[in-house]
């Protein structure tokens, strides 16, 4: 049975197939209005799972450094980008800020086929699976994942004892403990 | 053709150690280096993400895959994911893990009746152990008596999750201990250890970056994606010419040397010497005794996992290794049951976050997943005693890499098996003692014979009805062959194998350097005379 078109999102965007004509295939640097746009998908996530602060500005040259990589080298990432951007754009107009995002984020929202199977070659389907699943990890392994495990992070110091698989913490030559350690209990 | 000095037939971690020590002495040493896979870049920032995000590493497409092996024993070994076939070696892959066997793993067949005894006892390596862990820069306690030295590093502390299990372990007498790491680099501890961003964990492709750039080594010369297919003798006891396919020709080539070393592991040397040595050896070079490719061990991974209802502390697990383990079940008294090596599971308890968010998952619903059910799961090695009627040998057809596909005899011994059930009892007790619940039909699991550690199938032994290789690892009638790497060990003990390879590697070049100085003197004193 084909699923009842209200638990779609977008519109003729989101729901158009992403044929290869579409993906740009030779690398090279964003230009500064795309990585704001981009951007702004990367401070939504913070600010619908309440995990980052100050709109993610901790959490900015990880991604910039990620997004860089994925673009600049083969195979790029610069057309699922493009497409991501052209998605959001769809839904903010259709939905508003918030709710475009929530949205995105919180509803698998993708359009169905006739076999009632989601279609996964849309460009929604694209702009989830490639930027916004994997703007989420690098979210998470930049810092997001902290408020998680310590809710009232920053607010206390033993936030900075955490650690996360992915996350860059601590030195070799460094007294601080990259985790939160165990204290043997005094005899 | 060309003729070397040396060829050394591996890149991982004894093949770059082994050139890495001979050009250390002499940087004009002519030394070939034969790959059969191929250079994959590490350190590489792309990749790394691309690992963080999706998982997966530019060398998956490098390890061993299913089709590789063909099992014809009762028992399946499993070898997929077992190696990493590449510029570097399976260290690539490694978790860095640096244990010593103790004194008593090289007297297995004397206290037990079962298994091999190396032709040496421990105080022999000791030193070698020493010089081992400097060179892999381990962290790791002091306390072990079985130590002459410090660890070159402190250790990496215990989490705070570790400390419900330190309790039980001193509740039950088992003496917690913290886990001995191959740091290398400076480790940023991102728990991404299988694919470093900094190259912190060793590899042996960082040994052979080093190699390769250095200017004074202008005679070592590295081929990659050249899978050796035999080695020819010019009379029984020396081996002269090295055989193999230049895979971006699909050339055959051969290159001739005064010393050839094996540093190719324990899948691959038994089955080079098996196909090589017509018209001398009949059965296989050094296999008179049908001895080459017998014995096969590894670890048999075992774990118990327990549940609790609240996770009010937001435990998860912080690194991508365990930091505490126990070597109390590894001791002598235990040694004719199999030995156990504890270690608290470093994929418990692990909660994905980021997964969560991408099913769609709410903050709240995230917030009582994350405090909700808590897992716990304590696992172990358990040693394995070699048997004559296990073997590995060539099989038919080729892998992806050229080289001969494996075919596996293997049978675990009954009493084997009964030790097992014993052994996941002791498990259970640890994690009901800290006071979780095991569930009976999935808590305790057995995991399949696996090849990571995979030892013994050309050991060492004190002459050719005992092994293949001799404590110099030269092959038993032969004056030029060496055999370096876990294959050439009588015993794996209930640890994984690494360290002691780099021992034993730092061993054969003190030999091949006291050889190399004898031959020259020899030509001095000829000279003179």
């Amino acid at each position: 049975m084909p699923a009842p078109p209200s638990d779609t999102i977008g519109g003729r965007i989101c729901a158009e197939r992403l044929v290869a004509t579409l993906l740009e295939a030779d690398p090279r640097p964003l230009t500064g209005s795309e990585v704001a746009s981009l951007w702004r998908i990367f401070v939504a996530i913070g600010h619908t799972w309440k995990n980052a602060y100050r709109d993610s500005a901790g959490l900015k040259s990880s991604w910039l450094e990620f997004v860089s990589e994925k673009t600049v080298i083969r195979p790029s990432y610069v057309a699922e980008y493009l497409n991501a951007i052209a998605v959001v754009a769809e839904l903010v107009s259709l939905y508003g800020e918030a709710d475009a995002f929530d949205r995105l984020f919180l509803r698998n929202g993708l359009p169905v086929a006739q076999n009632g199977r989601p279609v996964l070659d849309s460009r929604l389907a694209h702009a989830k699976h490639f930027v916004v699943d994997e703007f989420i990890r690098v979210q998470i392994v930049a810092g997001g994942f902290r408020n998680f495990v310590q809710p009232d992070w920053p607010t206390i110091e033993t936030a900075y004892t955490l650690n996360y698989n992915g996350f860059i913490a601590g030195s070799r030559f460094s007294r601080l403990r990259p985790a939160r350690h165990y204290e043997q209990p005094r005899p | 053709m060309e003729n070397y000095a040396y060829i050394i037939v591996g890149s991982g971690v004894a093949g770059s150690l082994v050139a890495s020590k001979l050009l250390e002495q002499d940087p004009e040493t002519p030394i070939l280096m034969l790959e059969a896979g191929a250079k994959i870049p590490m350190r590489d920032r792309r990749y790394w993400w691309d690992y963080v995000v999706t998982g997966a590493t530019p060398y998956d497409r490098c390890e061993d895959s299913d089709g590789d092996t063909i099992n014809v024993g009762p028992d399946f070994w499993q070898s997929a994911k077992g190696r990493t076939i590449m510029y570097g070696g399976s260290t690539v892959h490694w978790g860095g893990w640096s244990l010593r066997f103790k004194p008593e793993d090289f007297h297995l067949k004397t206290n037990t009746g079962m298994g091999g005894d190396w032709p040496y006892g421990y105080d022999v390596l000791e030193p070698y152990y020493g010089r081992a862990e400097e060179y892999l820069s381990v962290c790791g306690d002091d306390s072990d008596p079985w130590r002459s030295r410090p660890y070159p590093l402190p250790p990496y502390p215990w989490t705070e999750s570790d400390g419900e299990m330190i309790g039980a372990f001193r509740q039950l007498g088992i003496t917690p201990g913290r886990m001995p790491l191959a740091r290398y680099r400076k480790c940023m501890a991102t728990g991404t250890c299988k694919y470093c961003p900094f190259g912190a964990r060793f590899s042996g492709s960082y040994v052979l970056d080093d190699l390769l750039a250095e200017p004074r080594y202008t005679k070592f010369k590295y081929i990659g994606l050249a899978p050796v297919t035999r080695l020819l003798p010019e009379s029984k006891s020396r081996i002269h010419i090295v055989e193999y396919v230049d895979r971006k020709t699909g050339e055959l080539c051969w290159a001739s040397a005064d010393r050839i070393i094996l540093c190719s592991g324990a899948y691959e040397a038994p089955k080079l010497l098996q196909l090589s040595g017509h018209p001398y050896w009949d059965n296989g070079i050094g296999n008179d005794y049908d001895l080459v490719g017998r014995f096969p061990v590894s670890h048999l991974f075992i774990s118990v996992k327990g549940t609790k209802p609240r996770n009010e502390e937001r435990w998860i697990q912080e690194f991508d290794f365990p930091t505490l383990m126990s070597r109390t079940y590894d001791s002598e008294k235990q040694q004719s049951g199999g030995k156990m090596f504890l270690m608290k599971s470093a994929m418990s308890h692990r909660v994905d976050l980021a997964r969560l968010m991408i099913e769609g998952k709410t903050r709240s619903e995230i917030d009582e997943v994350v405090t909700g059910r808590r897992e716990v799961a304590l696992s172990a090695y358990i040693e394995e005693m070699g048997e004559f009627h296990n073997r590995f040998s060539a099989g038919v057809g080729t892998t992806r890499f050229g080289l001969p596909r494996t075919k596996i005899d293997f049978a675990q011994g009954s009493g084997f098996k009964h030790g097992v059930k014993r052994n996941l009892d002791l498990l259970e007790a640890v994690v009901r003692e800290m006071g979780y619940e095991v569930d009976p039909k999935d808590g305790r699991a057995v995991g399949l014979q696996n090849g990571h550690h995979t030892s013994s199938t050309c050991r060492m032994g004190r002459d050719p009805t005992e092994g293949v290789v001799d404590a110099d690892l030269k092959v038993f009638g032969t004056d030029n062959l060496y055999v370096c790497s876990n294959a050439a060990h009588p015993t794996c003990a209930a640890v994984n194998p690494t360290l002691t390879l780099v021992a034993v590697t730092l061993k054969l070049t003190d030999h091949l350097l006291a050889r190399s100085a004898d031959a020259n003197n020899r030509a001095v004193a000829c000279e003179n005379a």
